[in-house]
């Protein structure tokens, strides 16, 4: 049976649900006392902003010390909306959580280039603005807050009782970490860990990373503001004391003690915090000793976390079913794009790069053919690199311009590049190292997926049908490469030689005109380097054009169509392998030494 | 009119040296960062417990002004070096990259109730050495502890860069900053100078406690307002340049006090809206430098 | 004076090394030839303390020196002349070559200024250039000084990552003459390079390295004129 929705769900989830449901429901009936119902609530509202908190630094790697602020905004707007305005809490609640999304996108903003401790510095001044906004501001009431604020009230009138608000939070919460969940595991999930994994190789197969950052920011957001408007209503008075910095801080605690990035972790870090003072409540002024203390001792021995280290744990590691056998789609074998054009595929004309005074790339003129490979070399620090770099668009280009099929190129972002067709895999490789050599593959269908964010954030049939789909299809890539066997293996655990074989494998699902391979050859052993120039070679004859870069002589003779030769950021020549050997200048060049010297008696 | 000129030149002094104080922790921060890549987020929990001590030396103990200055840089001092233990190198080898952020938040809990033990939880008053009578200069007074703070930190921040690009131990420093590997072959103990580089950090902080308290109070609470808005100097100048980041903490302590004239509510808030502004042109503060990406 | 015995690295899941054995005696070039990723860096950071050893011993001088930190292997006499120079960009060619003399400072600041005036001596242009700051030298300049920074500590053992990297041929031909001239002065060098023809010239022995285990082994000589060798590495 498949539902329309939860397309994905198994009787074992249904199963989880419905215990879960269970367990929402008789807790404040067991626990009937007016404070414990009180801890529950808080329980399930702050699990909820800290669910969401998980989705911006668990699963995209960024930081917040300011999600205090948006759950202000969710606080402040419902709580406004209700006393000022008199709307009713089913019209000011929604209210208050599309206020904090909308919140989370102006934070997004200048977040998006903002790294490390400056993105740090971010979310905490958004969270300072939003405290002295809420202090200092004759709307929010200054420091005396807002008081009178209605408990919700059912259909007919009646105002909901301390239990019924519960169940109504907790289902709440319920239906957040089951979306959470289907966020998780589809294309959704993994992008946002692709692009915390390497935001660049993200790019070159085709992911606006900037985009997908607001989105997290705006998930994150949302999440925490569903957590304030629920603290609005339950308190009945808000001011800003309850909006401070320590607030943020708690809540990142708890996402970082119950394991970021896993599905269970924000719950148990959650339960477990917020726990902390009503369990040490007796210790009154040694708590922020145990406090502090707790956070220390999670940091230094469980960085993963409680859920991710006992993840770690053998024991659980054998419990996992191993997954089900896919059929490689052979379709996916259908690699190439057709070029527009038969004579030029791309076109580099007079391009430069300049970094300070050091010209990596020097009015380089550089004609690909559609259907060839094309070999690049040059000594180290020729420019080989600068060249690919410009061309997938990882650096602008200082002068010149880059055309494919004759048309000049004007978006020349990495992921602009990536859907025009040009895609790459990296000297250092960039894998997404934590995910299975399937989800790479995966993440390189992002241009051909088709269904969108309500699609998986319900996880309807359509998502599903496509999943499986694509999942055959990155099954044949792997086949392709000769990685089928080691499917379900992170990505990290491969040795060199098979993570350049997935690098390209990844690259293939873009279904590039272009393909760049910058170094494929560098850590691969014989054998390895075998079924490399088989698979270049198979590459090529699917109709894919390819740009080499490689010190291997042996290999990039004996696979390149043409072969072009750069010194000190200019071409110096181009030709077949024959002519290239023979030519003077790339001996001198190449071999480090000028003719007539030493090197050249070796030769003889 | 008057009126308001006596205001703005109140508001230049206070604001430079608030802003001082903002430079010297900031330095703290930058030293740290150039070095390991991490911060200390409780900066101003040292400040706070430099201030106490500093106190309990000069007020309790009765000592001259200028060994509480000393006793509290080197109480600072070694709690830097415990920091680093506890708080640093443990968790520098964990792939998260914010592990510091928080280890470096929980010792400063830590610190904050260690102090409302030791000192209570109160506002204590520190008189300054250099009397509470303000210095007329036309219609504005000025406290003379003012000017010292200015003079100090300032100076210290310059004796700090100077350390830093002269002496011996500076350039090793340095050298540990800008290339770790290549530090250590040229026979550099690594792991000496990441707790040399929190012990100076410390050691920053607790001056400026010292220096602050005699025109604030001393408190346990005292230090987490200045340590954050010292980040927000440090990230307005750029993380990686010490011109940039005294830059910084002038500026922002001088925008704090000139907003302070026409508005209380703003002047709390003008302090971040400025770090947002320039975050939003400048990814990487005002003279951060640009990163390439490399690949 | 070094050997390697079964050395392996591995960095997290991904081996460099396979075991591999070297030997570098006193007084000899010994060159390490190899494509990119196969393991040449690896093993002269192994020895200077940088990279994670996961098997096997390095004897230098009769003492085992694996497991110890970077900064007392330079003390016992070896420097490592890092690949890609990695001068302290931003401070002088002065305070470059000081902080090669680090180890030295012990000594009082005089000896370490001799030592300078050696290399200065060695290398004139750096002297020419001493107020300057490191980054603003040309290629060639820049791997003088990271030369002479090496031979600030008055090392035993010379390790070099590559000299010759993205310099023009006649400037590789001047670091040649440089460590022929070394060779000559009796140092003890191992030599990484990926200009096979280069290195084979000046070593005394040689290994080819590929993919973390070494495949060939003999004098410099011998391996210039082996087929494969040529075949693979010197473009022939």
């Amino acid at each position: 049976m498949r539902l329309p929705v939860f397309a994905y769900a198994k009787p074992k989830d249904f199963a989880f649900t419905a215990l879960a449901a269970v367990v929402i429901a008789v807790l404040p009936l067991v626990l009937n006392d007016s404070f414990f119902i009180l801890v529950l609530q808080s329980l399930a509202y702050l699990f909820i902003v800290v669910l969401g908190l998980d989705i911006l630094v668990g699963w995209t790697g960024q930081i917040s010390l300011g999600h205090a602020g948006l759950y202000a905004v969710g606080a402040y707007t419902t709580a406004l909306a209700s006393t000022k305005l008199g709307l009713p809490f089913w019209v000011s609640a929604p209210l208050g959580v599309l206020l904090a999304g909308v919140f989370g996108v102006l934070l997004a903003l200048p977040s998006l280039r903002a790294k490390g401790p400056y993105l740090a510095m971010v979310t905490i001044a958004f969270g300072f603005m939003a405290e002295v906004t809420a202090n200092r501001w004759d709307l929010t009431g200054g420091p005396m807050g807002i008081m009178s604020i209605p408990a919700p009230t059912l259909p007919g009138g009646r105002e909901m009782t301390a239990t019924e608000y519960f169940w109504l939070i907790g289902a709440v919460a319920l239906i957040c970490q089951l979306l959470a969940i289907n966020l998780f595991r589809s294309r959704i999930g993994r992008t946002l860990l692709a692009l915390q994994a390497s935001e660049i190789a993200a790019e070159t197969v085709g992911i606006n990373v900037y985009r997908y950052k607001v989105l997290a920011f705006v998930l994150s957001s949302v999440c925490a503001g569903i957590g304030g408007v629920f603290f609005a209503h339950q308190n009945g008075f808000i001011n800003s004391d309850s909006f401070v910095f320590a607030f943020s801080v708690s809540t990142l605690t708890s996402v970082l003690m119950g394991g970021s990035g896993t599905l269970l972790g924000p719950l148990v870090g959650s339960v477990i915090l917020n726990l902390i003072p009503t369990v040490f409540a007796s210790l009154r002024e040694y708590q922020l000793y145990v406090y502090g203390g707790i956070i220390l001792v999670t940091i230094i021995f469980l960085p993963r976390g409680i859920v991710g280290s006992l993840q770690q744990l053998p024991v659980l590691q054998r419990l996992r079913r191993p997954p089900t056998a896919l059929t490689p789609d052979p379709a996916a074998l259908d690699l190439a794009r057709k070029p527009e054009r038969d004579d030029v595929l791309l076109a580099a004309r007079r391009l430069s790069k300049r970094f300070g005074g050091i010209r990596a790339l020097d009015e380089v003129d550089l004609v690909v053919k559609p259907g060839t490979v094309h070999g690049l070399i040059g000594p180290n620090g020729s420019g080989k690199s600068t060249l690919v770099n410009v061309v997938t668009g990882v650096y602008r280009p200082s002068a010149g311009r880059i055309e494919l099929g004759g048309a000049v190129l004007q978006r020349l972002t990495p992921h602009d590049m990536a859907q025009q067709g040009i895609t790459r895999t990296f000297q250092s490789i960039r894998l997404f190292g934590e995910m299975t050599a399937l989800n790479n593959v995966m993440v390189g269908f992002h241009l051909q997926l088709r269904a969108g964010f309500l699609h998986h954030l319900l996880q309807t049939r359509r998502a599903v049908d496509e999943e499986i789909a694509f999942r055959r299809k990155a099954m044949a890539l792997l086949e392709f490469v000769g990685l089928s066997e080691r499917a379900y293996e992170r990505a990290q655990n491969l040795s060199y030689g098979q993570q350049r074989l997935l690098e390209i494998a990844r690259a293939l699902a873009v279904r590039p005109l272009l393909l760049m391979l910058d170094e494929p050859a560098a850590g691969v052993n014989p054998t390895e380097m075998h079924a490399l120039v088989r698979i270049i070679r198979k590459i090529k004859d699917a109709g894919v054009t390819l740009l080499v870069i490689e010190h291997h002589m042996d290999l990039i003779m004996g696979v390149s169509d043409v072969i072009s030769v750069l010194e000190f950021g200019q071409k110096i020549a181009e030709g077949t392998a024959a002519q290239i050997q023979r030519d003077p200048k790339v001996i001198e060049a190449y071999l480090g030494a000028p003719a007539g010297s030493a090197a050249d008696e070796e030769h003889a | 009119m008057e009126g308001l000129g006596v205001k703005l030149w109140q508001a230049l002094v206070s604001g430079l040296s608030i802003g001082s104080i903002y430079a010297l922790i900031a330095e703290g921060y930058y030293i740290t960062y150039i070095t390991t890549g991490a911060l200390n987020f409780g900066q101003g929990e040292f400040l706070m417990v430099g201030a106490l001590f500093g106190l309990t030396c000069y007020v309790t103990l009765g000592l001259p002004y200028a060994i509480a200055i000393l006793a509290a840089i080197v109480l600072t001092s070694l709690m830097g070096v415990g920091l680093e233990r506890v708080a640093i190198r443990p968790v520098m080898r964990h792939a998260l990259s914010l592990s510091w952020v928080l280890s470096t938040v929980a010792v400063s809990i830590i610190l904050k109730n260690a102090a409302v033990h030791i000192w209570g939880p109160e506002q204590i008053k520190f008189p300054s050495p250099f009397g509470a009578d303000v210095i007329r200069i036309g219609q504005a007074g000025i406290f003379p502890q003012e000017l010292f703070i200015i003079a100090a930190a300032i100076g210290t921040v310059i004796a700090v860069q100077i350390f830093l690009k002269r002496a011996v131990l500076g350039k090793a420093l340095m050298a540990v900053a800008f290339n770790r590997n290549a530090a250590a072959v040229m026979g550099i103990d690594v792991k000496r100078m990441v707790v040399l580089a929190f012990v100076l950090s410390s050691a920053l902080a607790g001056l400026g406690g010292v220096l602050i308290a005699p025109i604030t109070f001393a408190w346990a609470y005292m230090g987490t307002v200045p340590g954050i808005k010292a980040f927000a100097a440090a990230i307005f100048g750029g993380l990686e340049n010490p011109v940039g980041i005294l830059i910084g903490g002038l500026v922002i302590g001088l925008l704090e006090q000139i907003f302070g004239i026409i508005n209380s509510n703003i002047k709390e808030g003008v302090t971040f809206l400025a770090v947002l502004l320039i975050l939003a042109i400048r990814p990487s503060g005002l003279m951060g430098r640009k990163d390439i990406t490399k690949v | 004076m070094l050997s390697l015995r079964a050395l392996s690295v591995a960095y997290g899941h991904v081996e460099a090394l396979r075991g591999i054995d070297l030997e570098a005696p006193r007084n000899e070039v010994t060159a390490v030839i190899g494509s990119n990723g196969a393991g040449k860096t690896s093993t002269l950071m192994a020895i200077s303390g940088l990279a994670p050893i996961t098997g096997g011993t390095i004897f230098f001088d009769g003492a085992q020196i694996s497991g110890r930190s970077p900064h007392e292997i330079t003390k016992l006499g070896i420097t490592h002349v890092l690949e890609g120079r990695q001068l302290f960009a931003d401070q002088s060619v002065e305070d470059n070559l000081l902080l090669g003399g680090y180890t030295r400072l012990r000594r009082g600041r005089d000896s370490v200024k001799q030592l300078m005036e050696r290399e200065m001596d060695r290398f004139p242009i750096l002297r020419k250039r001493r107020t300057q700051l490191a980054g603003t030298l040309s290629g060639g300049e820049q791997q003088m000084l990271a030369i002479a920074r090496g031979l600030m500590s008055e090392p035993k053992l010379i390790l070099m990552d590559e000299p010759s990297m993205g310099l023009a041929p006649l400037i590789i031909q001047d670091i040649a003459r440089t460590i022929r001239s070394l060779k000559q002065d009796g140092a003890t060098i191992v030599l990484v390079e990926q200009m096979a023809s280069v290195a084979l010239q000046l070593a005394d022995r040689a290994y080819v390295l590929e993919n973390g285990r070494v495949t060939m082994s003999g004098t410099g000589a011998e391996l210039a004129r082996n087929p494969d060798v040529q075949k693979a590495y010197l473009g022939g």
